[in-house]
């Protein structure tokens, strides 16, 4: 017994340095979220981390019912253990105690700090312990952020907690509790592809009534999953695996997880569309401040917030995008706009050609735009010419297309071809960004290398118009490489043919000697 | 003969005695069946007669042959691309791309040497089967089969092996399927997939390893076993089917008539006739190569996720579908105890070495060749996603 207690006291003195302690700058801010968040945590909490031996609680753990084993087994997985990190540093108590009194004096043992399941409130003071504290981090994993609680702080979630909700997301709602892994684990819950079924665990409509958030905007919020799995960044994060894809968090944080307002949506769109909304900044659009004057947020008022599609005739359509502001009441009541500016001009052209324009699946800024060539004032001729420009290169570019994979089909070389057909497909899609300035002749379009060799040296800028004579140009030198492998091909066929022709020669002649060999035999 | 008469023979023949060879292969011959079998089928059992009839047209015995061209196409081939092909992460997939778009007929030797490669486990195969059909393996040709088994098996190492080497989407990541599939052999899997990879995930060092085995330490073997097989072949003759041997000796009990079997010179009559197959092979091998080019696909991407319905080749969907259905530890079990009681049927089927009839073998070998093909349609035509609903 003696023994057992002078191995207890060496133990304890050995491992006094393990006990809870903490730089001051990282104390007072666990003191502020303590307060935030209404818990007694870095009081009540202490513990000795075996230095020596085995750790009993692991020891223990595995032996008992599937209940309290699992955590056990979900934490041998975990990035904590290959980091050297225990139970107890998390739960607190004595690890190196063989019994139950390890876990203090719920267990019979002493008071010792143990915490056992740690209370909502308290989790992300908890995990802030080592995750706030640059010195610890530093020691495990240095490129490891350490700014999560104070993120999180800011957070939705942390407001509402702060308010007494338990309900919201705490670290281990996203991490994990115990099988926490690293976010390029393909596994991990918090893996890119992972993370919209993350949040929707809570964010749909049975959890948020059950938390009690029943109003409108969260019930609707509460779909959000569904319709992001609709949308073109859903689909290329969910479907195609692209990681580049935005989840939940690219647009409203990870840790400091809120809404962005209205003013932050084209900052936030911005950061994977830097072209689109340069555009957009310097169109009508922008300039006159409609969406600010109307409380509207920018990009998501046209493109949606979730169920975000590529755009297409629909936007036209009557009550829907454009026209739910070009339109006599919205204009009025939104905008303040006089009667018969924007609103007249829309329906006439919606009873007009609304119909031939869905048909043709254009946008509206496939034709609004003014003709900068010669007549400034030939509306007419403006439109009829881009509409000539787009629909001849669209042509072009499917014929040439068909020609390609004809080519790659026969086996042939085309892969510089396919280089140059890539290029006219990004160029392509640059130009659907172009259409968010509204106008079609200013240069704006930077020079790259996409149109290396295909315009003057020097040009620093083009118009739309340049850009799809560029394309032409690129079309046409596709072209001529095709032309090459198709006369490769007709070269393959002349050399099979005088190989058959040869070989069957061969084999007739290998036949009549086989026949003369048997036949001078008989 | 005039060639024997030629100074080109006589000069070799001075230095190297060549007269004995040429004689020993000119005395071989190959069985053709009953030549006056039609006289005789009343007093035979159907069954008997149609073996007979059906062995008449000897089509069986060029298999071997076209296997043996194919893989000669295969080293000839191999060698032309080696001259082109840069093994390494960054340049093995443009040196293959580089050669079939800018070098003169480097498309062709490509495609030759993939459509060759299957062709070839195809006809080893067909090779295969009708040997066991046959019952060729009987005694004393226990030895030639499992020369031919091992064959078979180091061929479709091969195949696997060479499937990564262009570095493609499709082969890296079908390789990083086949691959995992070892951590299923009990006690050294996990050791055998570090010593495969060259570490834990397909790299640069898996690509210089099948490299290795592809171009150096496989068709070594199989040229090795290949001389053994042909070794064994000359030495002992071409197998005459079995029903041949009984049915001359039922024939003879039931009707004292000895029968003639026909027969044909292995030199020169059989030897022309294999090189007329092998011309028309040849043939085959081009206009596949010209009008069905082997695509290339894209680079392998290790990053980027796995493409959808992804298949290994042919010649493993078969396994890959009882991969997919069943746990693979099970699974390769099964496949050790089928490979090992395949490699040994000569020896436990004894009463083929006794001239008897073994339905069982018979069986044994129509349930695994309708197995196997329908296997590999249900591999082919149906999509991944369909399989892992089916795991139990």
């Amino acid at each position: 017994m003696k023994q057992v207690i002078i191995y207890n006291i060496i133990i304890l003195l050995f491992s006094i340095n393990s006990i809870f302690s903490l730089s001051s700058e990282v104390k007072s801010h666990l003191d502020r979220a303590e307060k935030m968040f209404k818990s007694d945590y870095l009081k009540r909490f202490k513990f000795i981390k075996t230095k020596k031996g085995p750790d009993q609680c692991i020891n223990c753990h595995s032996n008992m019912p599937a209940k309290f084993k699992k955590p056990v087994e979900d934490f041998k997985k975990s990035v904590h253990e290959k980091a050297g990190i225990t139970c107890v540093e998390c739960h607190g108590g004595n690890s190196s105690i063989p019994d139950p009194s390890a876990m203090g004096d719920k267990f019979g043992g002493k008071p010792n700090g143990f915490i056992g399941k740690p209370k909502r409130n308290e989790i992300p003071i908890l995990c802030s312990r080592c995750h706030s504290d640059p010195d610890y981090i530093k020691t495990k994993n240095p490129v490891l952020p350490v700014d999560q609680l104070e993120k999180y702080i800011t957070s939705m979630h942390a407001k509402q907690l702060a308010n007494g909700k338990l309900g919201v997301a705490v670290c281990s709602d996203c991490h994990n509790p115990h099988n926490i892994l690293s976010h390029k684990e393909p596994s991990s819950s918090v893996y890119p592809v992972n993370v919209p079924k993350t949040c929707a665990t809570c964010h749909n409509k049975a959890k948020m009534e059950k938390y009690g958030n029943t109003d409108k905007k969260a019930t609707y919020e509460a779909n959000q999953y569904n319709e992001y799995k609709t949308s073109i960044h859903g689909k290329l994060l969910l479907e195609k695996q692209k990681t580049s894809a935005p989840a939940c968090n690219n647009c409203h944080g990870n840790h400091g997880a809120a809404p962005p307002g209205i003013d932050d949506v084209a900052m936030s769109c911005k950061q994977c569309h830097p072209v689109n909304a340069e555009l957009f900044l310097q169109s009508k659009h922008s300039k006159n401040d409609i969406f600010k004057k109307s409380e509207s947020p920018q990009c998501t008022s046209c493109h949606t917030k979730h169920s975000v599609y590529r755009p297409n005739h629909a936007l036209i359509k009557t009550n829907t995008k454009c026209s739910l502001c070009h339109s006599e009441k919205e204009l009025e009541d939104k905008f303040k706009i006089t009667k018969g500016k924007g609103d007249s001009k829309f329906k006439l052209f919606e009873d007009q050609y609304g119909k031939q324009v869905q048909h043709e699946n254009k946008l509206c800024i496939d034709c609004h735009a003014k003709n900068q060539t010669q007549n400034n004032n030939d509306r007419a001729n403006s439109v009829k010419l881009m509409k000539n420009i787009i629909t001849e290169l669209g042509k072009q570019v499917k014929k040439v297309e068909n020609e390609l994979h004809t080519s790659e089909n026969r086996g042939l070389g085309v892969s510089e071809a396919k280089f140059e057909f890539e290029k006219i497909k990004n160029i392509r899609t640059r130009l659907r960004t172009i259409h968010h300035i509204a106008n079609i002749h200013i240069k704006i379009i930077p020079v790259d290398e996409t149109y290396e060799g295909v315009i003057k040296e020097g040009v620093e800028k083009l118009s739309y118009k340049e850009v799809i004579d560029a394309c032409h140009i690129i079309l046409k030198k596709i072209e001529k490489k095709l032309e090459l492998a198709n006369d490769e091909y007709s070269f393959r066929r002349m050399w099979v043919a005088i190989a058959t022709i040869i070989i069957t020669f061969l084999v007739v002649m290998l036949i009549l000697k086989i026949r003369n060999i048997e036949a001078n035999k008989t | 003969m005039k060639f024997r008469k030629s100074k080109i023979f006589k000069w070799i023949d001075e230095r190297y005695e060549i007269t004995p060879l040429v004689d020993y292969m000119s005395k071989k011959d190959v069985p053709l069946g009953s030549e006056n079998l039609w006289k005789y089928r009343k007093e035979m059992p159907f069954s008997e007669f149609l073996h007979r009839l059906i062995h008449r047209h000897y089509l069986w015995y060029y298999f071997g042959g076209i296997t043996l061209f194919l893989f000669i196409v295969l080293i000839i081939s191999g060698f032309l691309l080696l001259f082109h092909y840069k093994g390494g992460v960054d340049t093995a997939y443009d040196s293959v791309k580089d050669m079939i778009s800018n070098v003169e007929f480097g498309w062709l030797i490509r495609s030759v040497h993939s459509w060759a490669a299957n062709l070839m486990i195809l006809a080893a195969f067909i090779h295969m089967f009708s040997v066991l059909f046959t019952k060729a393996y009987r005694k004393p040709r226990e030895l030639t089969w499992v020369t031919g088994v091992f064959i078979l098996a180091l061929s479709m190492g091969a195949g696997f092996t060479g499937y990564l080497l262009p570095w493609n989407k499709l082969s890296y990541f079908a390789v990083q399927i086949g691959t995992d599939m070892m951590k299923g052999i009990p006690l050294i899997g996990d050791y055998l997939l570090e010593v495969l990879r060259g570490g834990n995930q397909i790299s640069g060092a898996t690509l210089h390893r099948f490299l290795g085995l592809h171009v150096a330490i496989i068709p070594l073997g199989i040229v090795i076993l290949v001389g053994i097989h042909l070794l064994f072949i000359q030495r002992q003759g071409i197998s005459e089917p079995m029903e041949i041997e009984t049915g001359k000796a039922k024939m003879k009990e039931l009707t004292g008539v000895e029968l003639n079997i026909k027969t044909m010179k292995f030199f020169p009559n059989f030897i022309l006739r294999d090189l007329v197959v092998w011309l028309i092979v040849l043939n085959i091998l081009v206009l596949l190569a010209v009008f069905f080019p082997w695509e290339l696909g894209e680079k392998a991407d290790p990053l980027a996720p796995p493409p959808p319905n992804l298949k290994p080749e042919w010649f493993f969907l078969a396994m890959y579908v009882v991969i997919e259905l069943v746990p693979i530890r099970v699974a390769l079990i099964f496949f050790g105890i089928l490979g090992i009681t395949w490699l040994l049927i000569p020896f436990w089927d004894r009463k083929a070495s006794r001239g008897e009839k073994s339905n069982f073998v018979l069986i044994f070998g129509i349930v695994f060749t309708v197995l196997f093909v329908i296997l590999t349609i249900i591999g082919y035509l149906f999509p991944t996603n369909w399989f892992s609903k089916l795991h139990f």
